[in-house]
C-alpha cells in the first residue's frame, strides 16, 4: 500500500529535504517565542457556536506542552498534532544525515495507485475518531 | 518494473512501461519526460530510453516552434510578468495584474519551480516589513518617548517591551517583524499543503508546485499594502478573493468549490481565523461609524 523508496532527485522537485525541516524548526522557533510573551489566541468560534471541539482545539495546548516537553500530556490533548510534530522531528533527524552523509539518493514515500482509495476512506474514519477524542477529552 | 514519471518540476505519476508505451503514442507522455527506475543514477529524457526509442509523438516542425515552452512567443503571453524576469517594472506590474486581473494573470500561470514565487515574496515582503516596523515600532517608540506606556495594551508583552525604553522597544518589534518575514515563505509551503490538501477532493488539475506558486503570488502581490492603516481592511478580503481565484484558474476548479476549501471549511476547522477577521472588520467598521 505504501512503500519508502530512495531515489535521486529529479530537476526543479521541491528540496524536501531542506524545506520541511526548515519550516519545521522555524515553527518551533515561533512557537517558542510565542509562548514565552505569554500572548493568547482568542477562544474558538466553532467551540463557542456549538459547544463542541473543533478539529483544531487542543493543538495550541498540545504545542505548549511539547515546548515544555510534556509529551504524555502534549499527545492527550491533540493526537493528531502530536504525530505531525513527531514525523515532522524524525523527518528533520533524517535530513540532517543526508545532508551529512552528502547523499544523492532520497527517501520517498510511494502510495500504490490501488490503494489510493482505501487510504482516503482510512483518513475519514482516522479523522472522525480522532474528532470523538477531541469532543471526549476537551469537554470532560 | 515501475517507471516513474515526471515533467516541469511536477512527478506525474509511477507506471508500467506499457502504459508509457501507450501513453507516449496518445501524447499523454512527452520524449522529453523525464524517468526514473530502480538502479539508475539520474533521471533522463523518455526518448533516451532504449526500449522507448522510435515510440511517441514526432519532434514539433520548425513551424511549430513558437508554442514550445520557452519560445520568444510563448514567453511574451507569459504571466505574471515576474515570471519573465526578476526586475522592478515586473514586480510592480505582477501586483497591477494579481490585483486587477487575477483571472487572466492565473489563467496564464505555468508550471514550474518556487524559485521565482520564492523571490516575489521576498521582494514584496521588504516594504511591509518597513512599513510595519514604521507603524507599530514608531507607535511603541513615541507612546514610551512620551511617558504614555500605560495607554498600550495590558498583556504581559507590551509590559514587558515597556520596561525597556522606547528605542530598544521599537527596534525589538522591528527584529520580531524581520523574524516573521524571513520566515513567511517557508510557512507558505506549510500553507499550501494543506490548501492541496483541501483542493483534493475536487482533483485539481496542478500539482502542489502550482499550488504553492499560486499562493505565493496571491498573497505576496498584496503584502506591501497590509500594514496601511485603514488599507489592510480592503486588502485583506481582496487577497482572499485573489487566492480564490488563482487557485479556480491553476487548477481548473469550479471558485465556490475553492471557496469552500478555503473559506468554509478553514472557518469550521481552525478555530474560525476568518469569521475572526471578519468578525473584526464588520465590528471595527460598526464601531466607526457610531
Amino acid at each position: 500500500m505504501l512503500r519508502l523508496i530512495r531515489r535521486p532527485a529529479f530537476p526543479g522537485e521541491l528540496n524536501h529535504e531542506l524545506v520541511w525541516p526548515a519550516a519545521f524548526l522555524g515553527g518551533a522557533l515561533f512557537a517558542w517565542i510565542w509562548f514565552g510573551t505569554g500572548i493568547q489566541l482568542p477562544e474558538c468560534i466553532f467551540h463557542r457556536l456549538t459547544g463542541l471541539p473543533c478539529l483544531g482545539c487542543g493543538g495550541t495546548r498540545c504545542a505548549r506542552n511539547l515546548v515544555h516537553l510534556d509529551f504524555g500530556q502534549a499527545f492527550l490533548f491533540h493526537p493528531g498534532f502530536f504525530l505531525v510534530v513527531m514525523l515532522a522531528a524524525a523527518w528533520t533527524t533524517y535530513s540532517a544525515v543526508f545532508w551529512v552523509r552528502r547523499d544523492t539518493l532520497r527517501l520517498r514515500l510511494v502510495v500504490e495507485p490501488a490503494a489510493e482509495r482505501r487510504l482516503r476512506i482510512l483518513f475519514v474514519i482516522v479523522l472522525l475518531a480522532h474528532w470523538a477524542w477531541q469532543c471526549y477529552y476537551l469537554t470532560r | 518494473m515501475q517507471i516513474h514519471v515526471a515533467r516541469n518540476s511536477a512527478q506525474l505519476g509511477i507506471f508500467a512501461p506499457e502504459e508509457i508505451i501507450a501513453g507516449l503514442q496518445s501524447g499523454r507522455f512527452l520524449a522529453s519526460d523525464l524517468a526514473w527506475r530502480e538502479g539508475l543514477p539520474a533521471w533522463t529524457p523518455l526518448g533516451d530510453w532504449a526500449e522507448f526509442r522510435g515510440v511517441g509523438v514526432p519532434p514539433p516542425s520548425p513551424s511549430s516552434a513558437s508554442s514550445i515552452p520557452g519560445s520568444r512567443d510563448e514567453v511574451a503571453l507569459e504571466l505574471p510578468s515576474w515570471e519573465r524576469g526578476s526586475s522592478f517594472a515586473n514586480y510592480v506590474a505582477t501586483i497591477k495584474e494579481i490585483a486587477f486581473d487575477p483571472v487572466r494573470t492565473f489563467a496564464n500561470l505555468r508550471d514550474g519551480g518556487f524559485s521565482r514565487p520564492i523571490a516575489f515574496s521576498y521582494w514584496s515582503l521588504l516594504p511591509a516589513w518597513i512599513l510595519g516596523s514604521l507603524l507599530y515600532g514608531g507607535i511603541i517608540f513615541f507612546m514610551l518617548s512620551v511617558g504614555q506606556a500605560t495607554s498600550l495594551p495590558k498583556d504581559p508583552a507590551m509590559q514587558w517591551l515597556s520596561g525597556l525604553g522606547a528605542f530598544t522597544a521599537a527596534a525589538i518589534v522591528s527584529g520580531f517583524l524581520a523574524v516573521i518575514f524571513v520566515l513567511t515563505p517557508l510557512f507558505q509551503f506549510l500553507g499550501s499543503a494543506i490548501t492541496h490538501l483541501l483542493l483534493l477532493p475536487w482533483k485539481p488539475a496542478g500539482s502542489y508546485a502550482q499550488t504553492y506558486r499560486a499562493n505565493a503570488y496571491a498573497s505576496a502581490a498584496f503584502m506591501p499594502f497590509v500594514f496601511i492603516p485603514c488599507l489592510n481592511y480592503v486588502v485583506a478580503p481582496w487577497q482572499l478573493v485573489a487566492a480564490v481565484i488563482a487557485h479556480a484558474q491553476v487548477h481548473r476548479i469550479a471558485w465556490w468549490k475553492v471557496a469552500i476549501s478555503l473559506v468554509v471549511i478553514p472557518c469550521c476547522c481552525a478555530c474560525g481565523i476568518y469569521a475572526l477577521l471578519i468578525g473584526t472588520v464588520v465590528g471595527a467598521a460598526g464601531k466607526f461609524a457610531h
